[in-house]
């Protein structure tokens, strides 16, 4: 393969291209109510690749199989005929050789499908027998193996195998008229052993879709706000780390000047990073789709701007070092600046206890169904939360949904905890029309003034 | 190659003839009991992507795959490639998968909805074609507003589908449409205002202008920002705004969503199912989804498992009409397929809206206005809150709204949050214009609605 590419890249016409090839070997099933619905094998090969043009933009072309590699780079050249764009300088990095292969304890592309169906089936059961009120469930299952083969005409040539696997189980309670979901999910790149005996899964579904149906919605307002790891992974995400992907700011002087390195933001202990180095965690990757190193970047530190997230254009564009952080989709789409796993870092605010003890009336937010970023405008959804009263956790909430301006809201944290996860449900970050595995994580968050969509 | 028939159509045709052998030779050993389909697909894209205001990138994106279905002793199993899996290797793997218990009347189609396919305004369109559009658009968006950054993505699509199973069924869907994304910012005194819309069509006409214009027209009505009132209130929501609330609606009236099976008194239904034909809503609401209308992107002859199409009653003058369903949902449902079973690539096909429409009211945006006064018209919201349709219970936040005084737009609201319960709204609907536009696959009239919460 590495001759095939090579040679697809040999003597070109352009000042810069590169070719992706994927393959991506899936299994999906899933059951709904007591019924097997889905069981489902997909092959998926196809490539991308995309020319410079000698006077600025890209031309890109993505195809399924891996014919006539040289013909589609040649298509690609051909189509940055159409653009008059300014120039685009990439900057530099080292052309890398090497050959990433993925270490499963439990290789789930060996376990036989009989044996997958009864696991999820084994699950399905627990949740449809916790409680009278289950009505229906869900409990899907979905594997991937996905082999990258990466070149440039740099010279580099990257061959990566990634696993996928994800579990998602989730409950719907009746009470007359009244009906609430519980769910939940785990996702990581790891293999099959992550899914076995995750009972504690299932009974969380169910309990917290029981526990829903007695939940009161919020009184909408302001209040302050203690979330948990989960939803302070979250905000990280939505409120911080989109706007720290420099392709919404590099060609914009305007939101250049918001984002200015040095700018002081939250407060003194507030850290927050992207690491696309963790083992095991969705959003990690040995080399993004540029043939970039992942590694650990400092977006924040004691509160102040310090980094952001580049592909190559960007960091040519900003005059910056390369992050890492071009990644695409699949082979279906181009790559672009995105996270990978973003974290708040702990601080010495203690646990839940100590956030929640002075308190007099505030909501605590739990786990995440959802969220989006408008620059510094964000909204963030919990699944679930309870209100806090006089320092103590109180009656159960039904979903709500947290709106802000992240400047204002990160200097409205007053407090941040000891503690620290990561958040390894399901859910992929959109952007665009893409949705990408990410992972985010911090530990318990206290926030003040924050508006809270109720009732 | 036979004259008039473009590469992707050739290729097709020619495929199939495999699907014929291989299916023939399962009916000749004898495996009657044994459904299978056959489906490859084609996709064809080119996107003209835009940034800071400036065309930066054209890519085209060419996909072609075939899937397998196989219904065996009322089990069935689906299996898909890009890959170069032969058909009898796609049929054994989606044999392996059968494991799905299906009810005994499922059964594939056995009509041949085949239609010549006749060359659209949107085949037609080249690349530089596709350009200046693009340009077209950035140009109206931008004329009194120079200093908006736009990021703009434009793209021609193309879908050839062919289709073949063993109950002598067999179609043939070729489509073309445009769409268009944006992402709109205005940094100015110390304030960012975002705008996002998408729109789409199956004709090269003007309304792509129009689209461009209503994004310019949104950023002349934002010039002052207000803090709104907070508190429960009468509220209108704009066309883009409405659609995104009625997404997890449609949600409810999905077929598979709406009928499931449990262990504990065998079939139970949810949602909607059980209020067939009662009054839920207010009579001035009627929902369709409708495949058929023409020049629309998602409008389709037949839809991907060789169902032909057609308009499907929702809700009919507040009556809760029906669902849409593909073919296992409409099994399981004891119904006919609504022709809504629809791919994503090569999943296995489910029920999905087509084109949806809210049928209009009698009286014009600016009459709505005059008549409401006071009060708020919220143009764009939040995409997500998580709601799936189970109630009717919603919390988004503003993205653009306009305060209302005297009948005239006074001032502009964003990153307030608004909710409520929209079944319990829409059993009394204050007001329907007759103006409306599609959002993307949604067509809806601006409408007001009472007993909204606004918080600010």
């Amino acid at each position: 393969m590495q001759d095939r590419l090579r040679q697809a890249l040999h003597q070109l016409n352009t000042p810069y291209a590169e070719i992706r090839l994927e393959r991506r070997e899936s299994t999906h099933l899933v059951y709904r109510g007591d019924q097997l619905v889905t069981v489902d094998s997909s092959i998926d090969y196809g490539g991308f690749t995309r020319a410079l043009a000698n006077s600025g933009g890209w031309g890109a072309m993505t195809f399924t199989g891996d014919a006539d590699l040289r013909e589609r780079v040649g298509d690609a050249i051909r189509l940055t005929e159409a653009i008059e764009a300014e120039p685009i300088t990439l900057a530099p990095i080292e052309p890398i050789t090497d050959r990433v292969c993925a270490e499963l304890p439990i290789d789930f592309r060996a376990i036989p499908l009989s044996d997958k169906q009864a696991l999820i089936a084994s699950y399905n059961d627990l949740l449809m027998n916790c409680d009278p009120c289950i009505e229906s469930t869900y409990v899907a299952y979905s594997d991937a193996f996905i082999t990258t083969w990466y070149a440039n005409t740099e010279g580099a040539f990257i061959y990566q195998e990634r696993p996928l696997i994800d579990l998602q189980l989730a409950a719907v309670a009746r009470d007359g008229e009244t009906v609430q979901r519980g769910y939940q999910s785990l996702a990581l790149a790891c293999g099959y052993e992550a899914v076995l005996d995750r009972f504690d899964l299932a009974r969380a579904a169910a309990q917290l879709a029981v526990e829903q149906l007695s939940a009161q919605v919020v009184p909408a307002g302001r209040y302050t706000v203690v979330l948990d790891p989960i939803m302070a992974g979250l905000f990280t995400h939505e409120a911080f780390g989109h706007l720290s992907e420099a392709d919404f700011i590099a060609e914009n002087p305007d939101a250049r000047a918001m984002m200015t390195l040095g700018r002081q933001f939250g407060p003194r202990n507030l850290n927050i990073f992207d690491d696309g180095s963790v083992p095991r965690l969705r959003g990690s990757v040995a080399y993004d789709d540029e043939g970039m190193p992942a590694q650990k970047t400092w977006l924040m530190r004691d509160g102040v701007l310090v980094g952001r997230l580049h592909n190559r254009e960007t960091a040519g564009q900003m005059n910056e070092a390369p992050t890492g952080n071009a990644r695409a989709t699949s082979y279906r789409h181009a790559p672009q600046v995105r996270m990978t796993n973003t974290a708040i870092a702990p601080s010495n605010g203690g646990s839940l206890h100590d956030l929640i003890k002075d308190v007099e009336l505030g909501v605590y937010a739990c786990d995440w169904a959802g969220g989006e970023t408008l620059l510094e405008d964000f909204t963030f959804v919990a699944k679930h939360g309870y209100m806090i009263r006089h320092g103590e956790l109180a009656e159960p909430l039904r979903s709500l949904t947290l709106t802000g301006n992240v400047f204002e809201t990160l200097q409205n944290i007053d407090g941040i905890g000891s503690d620290f996860a990561w958040d390894e449900s399901s859910g992929d970050c959109g952007k665009g029309d893409e949705g990408l595995p990410v992972c985010d994580g911090g530990p318990h968050l206290r926030v003040r003034d924050v508006l809270v969509g109720g009732a | 190659m036979t004259e008039g028939m473009n590469q992707v159509q050739y290729m097709m045709r020619h495929r199939m003839h495999g699907a014929r052998h291989v299916l023939r030779i399962m009916i000749q050993r004898g495996n009657m009991d044994k459904q299978v389909e056959l489906i490859e697909r084609n996709l064809d894209v080119t996107r003209v992507g835009c940034k800071f205001s400036r065309v930066k990138s054209i890519e085209r994106q060419s996909y072609y795959g075939r899937a397998a279905r196989v219904i065996a002793n009322g089990k069935a199993g689906h299996a898909s490639t890009t890959d170069g899996l032969t058909d009898d290797q796609l049929v054994q793997r989606a044999g392996e998968m059968a494991h799905v218990t299906v009810p005994k009347a499922l059964s594939f189609p056995s009509e041949s909805v085949i239609h010549q396919p006749t060359s659209s305004d949107v085949d037609q369109f080249s690349d530089n074609d596709l350009r200046d559009w693009t340009r077209q658009m950035l140009r109206t968006m931008r004329q009194n507003n120079p200093h908006l950054a736009i990021e703009l993505n434009v793209s021609r699509i193309k879908e050839e589908v062919a289709l073949r199973n063993t109950n002598g069924g067999e179609a043939h869907l070729s489509r073309s449409w445009l769409e268009a994304e944006t992402w709109i910012e205005r940094h100015a005194d110390g304030e960012v205002l975002v705008a996002l819309d998408r729109f789409a069509t199956a004709q090269v006409d003007d309304s792509h202008l129009d689209f461009a214009r209503r994004m310019a027209r949104r950023f002349r009505w934002a010039r002052k920002p207000i803090v709104p009132v907070s508190g429960p209130q009468s509220v209108i929501f704009s066309p883009s705004a409405f659609a995104s609330l009625l997404e997890p609606m449609l949600m409810a009236f999905n077929g598979s969503f709406v009928f499931n099976s449990n262990s504990r008194g065998g079939k139970r239904r949810s949602g909607f199912a059980s209020k067939i034909g009662k009054q839920e809503f207010d009579p001035k609401f009627s929902l369709f989804d409708d495949a058929t209308l023409p020049d629309r992107p998602y409008s389709a002859w037949v839809d991907h498992e060789g169902t032909r199409s057609q308009c499907t009653p929702l809700i009919s003058n507040g009556v809760v009409a029906g669902f849409y369903h593909n073919l296992i949902s409409a099994a399981q449902a004891e119904v006919r397929s609504t022709g809504n079973g629809w791919r994503d690539m090569l999943e296995p096909p489910m029920p999905a809206p087509t084109n949806v429409r809210v049928q209009g009211g009698d009286v014009t945006l600016s009459d709505m206005l005059q008549n409401m006064n006071d009060g708020l018209l919220i143009d764009l919201i939040g995409a997500s809150d998580g709601a799936i349709g189970l109630t009717g219970e919603f919390s988004r936040t503003v993205v653009l709204a306009y305060q209302i005084k005297r009948g005239r737009v006074a001032g502009y609201v964003r990153g307030a949050s608004v909710s409520g319960d929209l079944y319990r709204s829409l059993q009394n609907i204050e007001s329907l214009s007759c103006d409306g536009y599609w959002s993307d696959d949604i067509f809806t009239p601006y409408i007001q609605l009472g007993n909204i919460t606004i918080s600010a």
